[in-house]
């Protein structure tokens, strides 16, 4: 079914190490375009390794990455840099520049990349940071404001540079369930409404089911991808039991 | 000896309470009974229990089947359980057929051992693995040196205006390199010249040439001390600052941010950094030279009876070319590019913890003021070489 959709990313025999410790291996997927893909699994399993060689902060040992059908790992340095700029990152805290306001946050990669002026530039981080709901907290340091908050702002500054791709690592992490519920909202109103790829590295059941198109598990004993296909899918009708107890948050 | 059926060869410590062993050998079977208090705190050493199984073991080599016996009433901790990885270990790679008489405890325990075992072993492995040590003496070398390269073509961005400094950056680090640090570069360098007075003072008394105070203390101030004491302020203040700056950036996934965006953290961070350095150090040095030389110069007007004009008469004198002034200010713009570089290089390679990142900047203090200290003596030697002095 899934060659029937376009592919934002096609991940192939993909194998990541940390010095000669191998991380993950032979992973093979596809992210479809418009939709969210949930990269799943316990803790330790290589998640967030994965998210890093997909947005090129690591080169994998073997295999390939192909955003939009080119190759990331095996284009020059400045093609690579181009093909990131479809990509837009939230990190685990937010990984705001804490020297700068909010403001300034979301104006920086369009002060390094485009010739907008600086009227526009603004008018463009407002605009991004209204999508979020943090209108009026523009000139606030991101010491100043709650961890729910400095998400939502991390988000406005992923999607500052209108990108294709957005990737999230563990959004929802330290955040209470109403925030969390919040966020979730968030990122569905923005698949639909402005129609981005979303990839999320979660381990949270809740924002799983409620943000996922499909999903694909990761397992840290054979470091592997065991499963994929949609996360309601899995839970009907996936047999593996890795995956079961840990839908299901059996022990 | 296999064919020595039912004998049974007892060893056991004398004093009860003390862990033990009680062997019995039936054909090629030995049984290992353990006997004793196996806890920590039962205290005592495993050394005779350790001789008492290598001695049994080499009386009877022609076993192959080992029972290993726990009765339920012993009393045992992780002593036991220590004890008995290690042997089992031995046993199973001299081919030996195990079997356990466990109480279920203990067999929970070795399940648990084992499971985590199989994990840990690869990394061990790899920790201590040769090619590892090689990698990481080549790692330490190469990579300031790849961080020294990738600064250079950084800086020959910017003629071509094609750098991601951003000028608003440097503008605010020459702010805080320079002009923040002006109490602290008064009063070390006021009190360093008041010093070197005092010091000098007494020993040009004796051949009655107290005047010469001023020469003594100007050289010092404009060839050595200001560029020296400078650069050693400026690497506990501005360097520690840098690093613990950029590390506490790399904790937070900041750099990472910068790179997703296409931002190199070489030109949007470290440039300004390094370059405000080299800017304001020799300016600072400028300055503490006459700060110093004000130092010297109370003290030859409160203590020795100066006039402030001959005082400074005498300075002037001291000075006979602007080369002595310049040698300075040559040393600090070294002295300002080290403190710039190990600050950055130490910031952008800390771990990601907050004990690494406390190392860094510690590191990053303790390289600058060795490194200034090498580079002084270094330009001492050329000077002396070329007879500039």
């Amino acid at each position: 079914m899934e060659k029937l959709f376009e592919k934002a990313i096609s991940v192939s025999d993909l194998c990541l190490t940390y010095g000669n410790f191998k991380v993950l291996d032979q992973v093979s997927f596809d992210v479809i375009k418009g939709a969210c893909t949930i990269i799943m699994g316990g803790s330790g399993c290589g998640k967030s390794t994965l998210l890093k060689s997909l947005i090129g902060l690591l080169k994998p040992k073997a295999g390939h990455v192909l955003i939009e059908e080119s190759d990331l790992w095996h284009a020059s340095n400045s093609a690579r840099q181009k093909l990131l700029r479809k990509c837009g990152v939230l990190f685990q805290g937010g990984a705001l520049w804490s020297s700068l306001n909010i403001l300034e946050n979301l104006s920086l990669p369009l002060q390094t990349h485009t010739s907008l002026s600086e009227k526009e530039i603004k008018e463009l981080a407002c605009y991004k940071l209204s999508l979020v709901g943090l209108t009026g907290f523009e000139e606030f340091y991101p010491s100043e404001i709650s961890g729910g908050m400095r998400k939502r702002a991390g988000i406005a500054r992923a999607m500052i540079l209108d990108p294709s791709i957005i990737f999230l690592d563990e959004p929802s992490a330290g955040l209470d369930p109403v925030n969390s519920r919040r966020l979730d909202d968030l990122i569905n109103e923005l698949k639909q409404s402005l129609g981005v790829t979303f990839v999320v590295v979660t381990h949270e059941l809740a924002s799983i089911f409620e943000i996922g198109d499909h999903s694909i598990f990761l397992d840290s004993s054979s470091k592997s991808l065991i499963a994929k296909g949609s996360p309601k899918d899995l839970l009907k009708n996936c047999e593996i039991n890795e995956v079961q107890s840990f839908l299901q948050r059996k022990g | 000896m296999s064919g020595n059926a039912n004998e049974k060869i007892c060893h056991r410590q004398d004093q009860v309470g003390l862990p033990g062993l009680r062997f019995e050998l039936n054909s090629s079977v030995i049984t290992c009974h353990f006997i004793g208090d196996w806890r920590i705190v039962a205290g005592g050493s495993l050394k005779t229990v350790v001789n008492d199984w290598e001695t049994f073991f080499k009386q009877n080599p022609g076993a192959d089947r080992i029972i290993l016996k726990v009765d339920s009433d012993l009393f045992w901790d992780s002593r036991l359980v220590s004890f008995l990885i290690l042997k089992r270990t031995e046993l199973d790679t001299q081919g030996f057929e195990i079997v356990d008489h466990f109480p279920v405890k203990l067999t929970q325990l070795f399940s648990l051992h084992s499971a985590k075992a199989v994990s840990s072993k690869f990394t061990e492995e790899q920790g201590h693995s040769l090619s590892a040590f090689f990698t990481d003496i080549f790692l330490n070398v190469s990579s300031p040196l790849n961080f020294l390269g990738a600064w250079i073509i950084s800086l020959l961005s910017i003629p071509t205006l094609k750098t991601q400094m951003r000028i608003g950056d440097f503008i605010q680090a020459c702010r805080l390199s320079g002009a923040s640090a002006l109490p602290i570069v008064t009063l070390i360098s006021f009190l360093t010249g008041l010093t070197m007075a005092f010091v000098g003072s007494v020993q040009l008394e004796k051949f009655n040439a107290k005047i010469y105070t001023a020469d003594l203390v100007c050289l010092a101030m404009v060839r050595e001390m200001g560029a020296l004491m400078v650069g050693i302020i400026m690497a506990g203040r501005t360097g520690a600052s840098f690093a613990a700056e950029l590390g506490n950036m790399k904790l937070n996934e900041e750099l990472d941010a910068l790179r997703t965006f296409g931002i190199r953290p070489m030109e949007f961070l470290v440039l300004p950094r390094t370059l405000s350095l080299i800017v304001m150090v020799p300016i600072l040095v400028v300055y503490a030279d006459i700060v110093g030389i004000l130092g010297g110069l109370t003290v030859g007007v409160q203590v020795m009876d100066f006039s402030v004009s001959h005082y400074i008469e005498q300075t002037q004198s001291a000075i006979v070319g602007m080369w002595e002034v310049f040698s300075g200010l040559l040393k600090s713009v070294v002295f300002g590019l080290i403190i710039g570089l190990v600050g950055c290089y130490k910031g952008l390679h800390s771990g990601n913890n907050s004990t690494a990142l406390g190392k860094s900047v510690t590191s990053a203090v303790v390289m600058s003021v060795t490194f200034i200290v090498i580079a002084d003596a270094l330009f001492e030697v050329i000077f002396n070489a070329l007879e500039l002095r």
